[in-house]
C-alpha cells in the first residue's frame, strides 16, 4: 500500500507540471499554426495582386512551403475578401493547389451548387451576417443562381438566402413567392419575406402583409417604417399596416432630406 | 521629395544603416491595424509592391501608441466599432503633427453605416470584398 500511496504521491505533485506543459504546448502550435496560417495569406494575397498571371512554377512554390490544409483554408479567408478578377487568379490557384476534397473550402471557390449544398447540410440556422457572406462570395463567382428552388424549399437557411438574394437583386418576380413566405408561421422568415417585399417594392396591401405586420415586434415594425421609406412607399400605401404614431414617423421621414422620390 | 533611386544608392555608398534611416524617413508608413493576423497579412500580401513601411498593429491599444510617437501617414483598419458612439478614436489617432489618413475596411455596406463613420472624420470606406486594383487606386488618389 505504501509504495501504491507514494507513487500516487508523485503522481499528483506532477499533474499540474503536465498540466501547464501541456497548456504552453497548445499555445505554442496554435501561435505556430497562426503564423503559418497568415504567411500563407500573405504569399497569396502577393500572388492574386501582382502584375503578372500566376504560374503553375508558383502553385508549385506555394506547395513546397504550406501544407495542403494551410493553403485551403487561406483560400477560404481570402475568397471572402476578394472580388473581381483577383478572384480569378485566386480560383486558379484553388484548381491546382488543392487536389484532396476539404469540404466547402475548395467548393465555395469553384463550384455554387455544391456551396449551397454546404448551407442546406448545415445543422443550425446562419445569422443574417453569415446569410449575407454567403450570398456575396456567390455574387463574387459571378454564378447565376435559380432563386425560386430556394424560396420554395423546406430547408430555413436555404429560403433565408433566397430571401437575401431577392432584396440583393429586386428580383420582382419573386412576389408570389415573398408573399406566401409574409406568411409563414416563422417569424424571422415572416420578417425577412417583409424587407424584401419593401425592397422590391412589392404589393403591401395583401391580407399576408398585413397580418405578418401585426404580427412583429414593436422593434421590428419601427424597422420596417424605415426600410418602406428608403424603398420610397408613400404614406398612402402603407397608412393601413401602421398605427398613428408609426405613420407620423413615416411622413417625418418622407419630407427629410434623404427622400428624393416617392412612388406608388 | 527625392527619388527613392537616388537614397538607395546614398545607402549602399554610406553604409547600409545609414543610408536604410534615411530611407526609412522618407518613406510612407502605413499602419495595418486589425485584431486578426490573417487579415494583416491579407492587406500586406496586397500592397507588397508599394513603397512603404508596413507596421502591424494588433490592438487598439498599439494602434494609438504608434500614432501617439507620430509614426504614421496612413491607418488601414477593420475595426469599425472603434469610431462609433462618441469614441475619440480619431482624436487618439490624429494627435500630434501628424493627422493621418484612414481608411476603414467593413463587410457591412449600410449606408448609416458609411454616413456615421464619414461624419466622424475618416477618409475612405472600402467594403469587403474588395478589389485589390481598387484598394491601390485609393491609395494612389489619397497619396495625391
Amino acid at each position: 500500500m505504501i509504495p501504491l500511496f507514494d507513487e500516487a504521491l508523485v503522481v499528483a505533485s506532477l499533474l499540474p507540471v503536465v498540466m501547464v506543459a501541456f497548456e504552453v504546448c497548445r499555445a505554442v502550435i496554435v501561435r505556430r499554426r497562426v503564423r503559418k496560417m497568415s504567411e500563407c495569406v500573405e504569399r497569396i494575397a502577393e500572388m492574386v495582386a501582382a502584375s503578372y498571371e500566376p504560374t503553375y512554377r508558383d502553385v508549385c512554390h506555394l506547395r513546397s512551403l504550406f501544407s495542403e490544409r494551410t493553403i485551403v483554408e487561406a483560400l477560404r479567408f481570402l475568397s471572402v475578401h476578394i472580388y473581381g478578377c483577383a478572384l480569378d487568379r485566386l480560383q486558379y490557384l484553388a484548381r491546382y493547389s488543392c487536389e484532396g476534397d476539404y469540404g466547402c473550402g475548395k467548393e465555395l471557390l469553384c463550384n455554387c451548387d455544391l456551396s449551397l449544398q454546404a448551407v442546406a447540410r448545415l445543422d443550425r440556422p446562419l445569422t443574417i451576417g453569415e446569410v449575407a457572406r454567403v450570398t456575396l462570395q456567390l455574387r463574387s463567382v459571378g454564378a447565376s443562381i435559380a432563386y425560386t428552388p430556394l424560396l420554395v424549399s423546406q430547408n430555413r437557411n436555404l429560403q433565408f438566402v433566397g430571401l437575401y438574394l431577392c432584396q440583393l437583386f429586386s428580383l420582382t418576380d419573386a412576389e408570389p413567392h415573398l408573399h406566401r413566405l409574409a406568411a409563414s408561421e416563422d417569424s424571422e422568415i415572416s420578417y425577412a419575406a417583409l424587407f424584401a417585399l419593401c425592397s422590391i417594392r412589392g404589393d403591401l396591401t395583401t391580407a399576408e402583409v398585413l397580418r405578418a405586420v401585426e404580427r412583429l415586434a414593436p422593434q421590428h415594425r419601427s424597422a420596417l417604417v424605415r426600410h418602406a421609406v428608403q424603398s420610397c412607399y408613400s404614406l398612402h400605401s402603407c397608412a393601413h399596416l401602421f398605427n398613428s404614431k408609426e405613420r407620423a414617423e413615416f411622413a417625418q421621414r418622407v419630407s427629410s432630406y434623404k427622400c428624393r422620390i416617392v412612388c406608388n | 521629395m527625392v527619388d527613392l533611386q537616388v537614397v538607395h544608392i546614398f545607402g549602399i555608398f554610406f553604409g547600409t544603416t545609414q543610408g536604410r534611416d534615411i530611407l526609412l524617413c522618407l518613406m510612407r508608413k502605413i499602419v495595418i491595424h486589425s485584431s486578426s493576423a490573417e487579415f494583416r497579412a491579407f492587406v500586406r500580401g496586397l500592397l507588397s509592391d508599394i513603397e512603404a513601411l508596413f507596421i502591424p498593429a494588433a490592438t487598439r491599444k498599439e494602434l494609438f501608441d504608434i500614432c501617439r510617437n507620430g509614426g504614421c501617414d496612413l491607418v488601414l483598419t477593420d475595426d469599425v466599432q472603434m469610431f462609433m458612439n462618441g469614441s475619440d478614436a480619431i482624436s487618439q489617432i490624429r494627435r500630434g503633427e501628424s493627422l493621418p489618413q484612414i481608411f476603414v475596411f467593413s463587410h457591412d455596406s449600410s449606408e448609416e453605416s458609411i454616413t456615421a463613420l464619414l461624419e466622424e472624420g475618416i477618409n475612405q470606406f472600402i467594403t469587403l470584398p474588395l478589389a485589390p486594383e481598387r484598394l491601390r487606386r485609393k491609395l494612389v488618389t489619397q497619396e495625391s
